[in-house]
């Protein structure tokens, strides 16, 4: 039939340009895998490798979590990143469950205060002389406070809480609960996907901010991972950094290279780790959101 | 009833309201102030353009500027550059961003093995998680004259030279549309994946039965039932475009990729306003770019809206 020969060609050709195209998004992150895991001097002597590090070592990660700023910043971007998904996710679970009822007060005049939020902005100079004179410039909160509400999860929440059947809400209210109980002990126990993919959202952001690391910080204390990482990309400081470690006297410049992949395999492990059990929930959040929206 | 009195009535009906709805109406409220303090004052403080702005004095007590600082931001040729610099950027990667996704979405719908759609689909939108500074630190050292895309581009016989790719103007837009494509096809695809699922079964069905082949269902049914979602995506990555589109990601990689020797073509307004503004210190100055930055965006975002809901019926607001 002239419909099969059609369709076994397209199934070839899309098996092959899909694997392609796989390996092509894969390889990257794979490279600096095995990278990480290979010697420096090793790689700087006999050039690249592709498939499986050659001389396996974990010096690389040692250094990576023994030497001192990278070590901190790992704990303040872990820091940030859990105590600011929590703070994130409530505060905006918490703010957008009223916009859910059309009965709301106001509602239309609060969800235009929201919209106008996503297509003008005062940009990065007016936040920054706000955040100075809230005094958040330097301090832990910086990095808490500004992220707590993005519109965009707003909206997620809204379309979610929306599609709740009212049944469960009239029921309660004759059962004489408040809209703070409906809400803490009804909907959010409800609402796991959509916990799971806003704190995917909020949590991925923390946990590679930044710009505002290093512009609304001064204090090395309060170096995130990404930006000490940053640091470490401009060859100055890798070559500080790697010569703290060896030691004076010792140099080695071809574990700087080492060094920043290692750092890097740090920072996206977590994320590659974590995603797999939430990617279900997130695919099902855009869906809603995206189709309602 | 008398003016006075209706009045009256709907103030009490509000009241009742919202003596009903205190709980909601509290659950709000941080919202609200989160809003106005994080997102409304900023705004607000576009007016700074206008003055000399003087953190010490105050927005009130610094003296008027008028439209001095613009003036002399429009002397400024590096200005120009930058303005010059964000549209490119811009543009090339939006022409990507969008067809890029709707592509990879069609293609991966075609798949018919269940396992392979979702390993393919899973390993797309990983990059998309990955740290701007994590793919900038790995592409840099990639694309340098001593890495290995200059080596495999060699030893392939492609080239004779090695080139620091990403150390010159030129190829600056293309390698940040290509980065970004890699980076963000399979997460925008995921929206056009949730429109064909919604696609529904009979459609195609029928078209069997009247014997359309797999290209030309795709063409007659795929393809017009996204069509809704695809004017909404434009819609968003015109109006965005200004940073970036969709991604937004202008600023991080000018800030990340651009160094001295690109500088010509990696120096957007963005960025313009970061050295102005915070590494300089001359706020009034950065934020009458800045002001042009947001008004520029706004404009694109509501023209993209009008045009589309005059052209398809389909609009954001």
């Amino acid at each position: 039939m002239k419909g099969n020969t059609e369709d076994k060609f397209i199934n070839i050709v899309l098996v092959v340009l899909m694997s392609i195209v796989t390996l092509v998004t894969l390889y990257p992150l794979y490279y600096s895998f095995i990278v990480s895991l290979n010697d420096a001097n090793d790689i700087a002597e006999k050039g690249f490798i592709y498939l499986f590090p050659r001389e396996f070592t974990l010096e690389n990660f040692k250094i990576v979590f023994t030497e001192s700023k990278l070590a901190h910043s790992f704990l303040i971007t872990g820091a940030r990143t859990i105590v600011g998904t929590i703070a994130s996710v409530l505060f905006t679970a918490c703010v957008s469950y009223p916009l859910s009822k059309k009965y709301l007060a106001f509602r239309g005049f609060y969800i235009r205060m929201g919209v106008i939020t996503m297509y003008f902005f005062g940009g990065i100079i007016p936040t920054y002389l706000l955040l100075n004179s809230l005094g958040l410039i330097d301090t832990f909160m910086v990095y808490i406070i500004p992220s707590l509400y993005s519109f965009f999860n707003a909206i997620l929440f809204i379309n979610f809480f929306a599609s709740v059947p009212d049944a469960l809400e009239e029921s309660a209210k004759i059962d004489g609960a408040n809209d703070w109980y409906i809400f803490w002990k009804i909907f959010l126990p409800l609402s796991a996907p959509i916990l799971a993919t806003v704190s995917l959202f909020y949590g991925v952001q923390q946990w590679n901010s930044w710009f505002d690391a290093a512009y609304y910080t001064n204090l090395a204390d309060l170096a995130t991972l990404q930006l000490v990482l940053y640091q470490i990309i401009s060859q100055a400081q890798g070559a500080a950094i790697a010569a703290n470690y060896l030691g004076a006297g010792k140099q080695n410049i071809n574990i700087i290279d080492s060094m920043k992949y290692a750092t890097m395999v740090v920072s996206i492990v977590p994320v590659a780790v974590a995603y797999p059990f939430l990617q279900k929930y997130f695919v099902q959040g855009m869906m809603v959101g995206s189709v309602k929206g | 009833m008398s003016k006075e009195a209706e009045r009256k009535t709907k103030h009490s009906r509000i009241g009742k309201s919202l003596r009903q709805q205190k709980y909601l109406q509290l659950m709000v409220l941080p919202g609200l102030i989160w809003l106005i303090v994080f997102c409304y004052i900023p705004m607000a403080g576009l007016f700074a353009a206008f003055f000399d702005y003087n953190p010490y004095l105050g927005i009130l007590k610094s003296p008027f500027a008028g439209f001095t600082h613009f003036k002399e931001l429009f002397h400024d040729e590096l200005f120009w550059n930058s303005v010059r610099n964000m549209f490119g950027l811009s543009l090339t990667k939006t022409v990507f961003a969008i067809l890029m996704p709707i592509l990879f979405a069609l293609m991966l719908n075609e798949i018919k093995n269940v396992t392979l759609k979702k390993i393919v689909q899973t390993a797309s939108y990983l990059p998309h998680f990955i740290s701007w500074v994590v793919v900038a630190g790995l592409f840099i050292m990639w694309l340098n004259t001593d890495g290995i895309v200059n080596h495999v581009l060699v030893s392939l016989g492609f080239t004779n030279e090695p080139q620091a790719h990403l150390n010159s103007p030129g190829g600056f837009w293309i390698w940040m549309a290509i980065i970004d494509t890699w980076k963000e096809t399979g997460w925008w695809a995921i929206i056009y994946l949730a429109a064909i699922a919604a696609i529904p079964v009979e459609q195609y069905e029928s078209a069997v039965m009247d014997g359309a082949g797999r290209i030309r269902r795709m063409i007659s049914i795929t393809i017009p039932s996204i069509k809704s979602t695809i004017m909404i995506v434009v819609i968003l990555s015109i109006g965005s475009m200004i940073y970036g589109g969709l991604s937004g990601s202008n600023l991080q990689q000018s800030l990340l990729f651009g160094n001295s020797l690109n500088y010509d073509n990696s120096m957007i307004l963005e960025t313009y306003i970061v050295n102005m503004g915070l590494s300089q210190g001359r706020f009034s100055y950065a934020i009458a770019a800045g002001l042009i930055l947001s008004l520029l965006s706004f404009v694109l975002f509501s023209g993209a809206n009008t045009i589309s809901r005059k052209l398809t019926k389909t609009s954001l607001y």
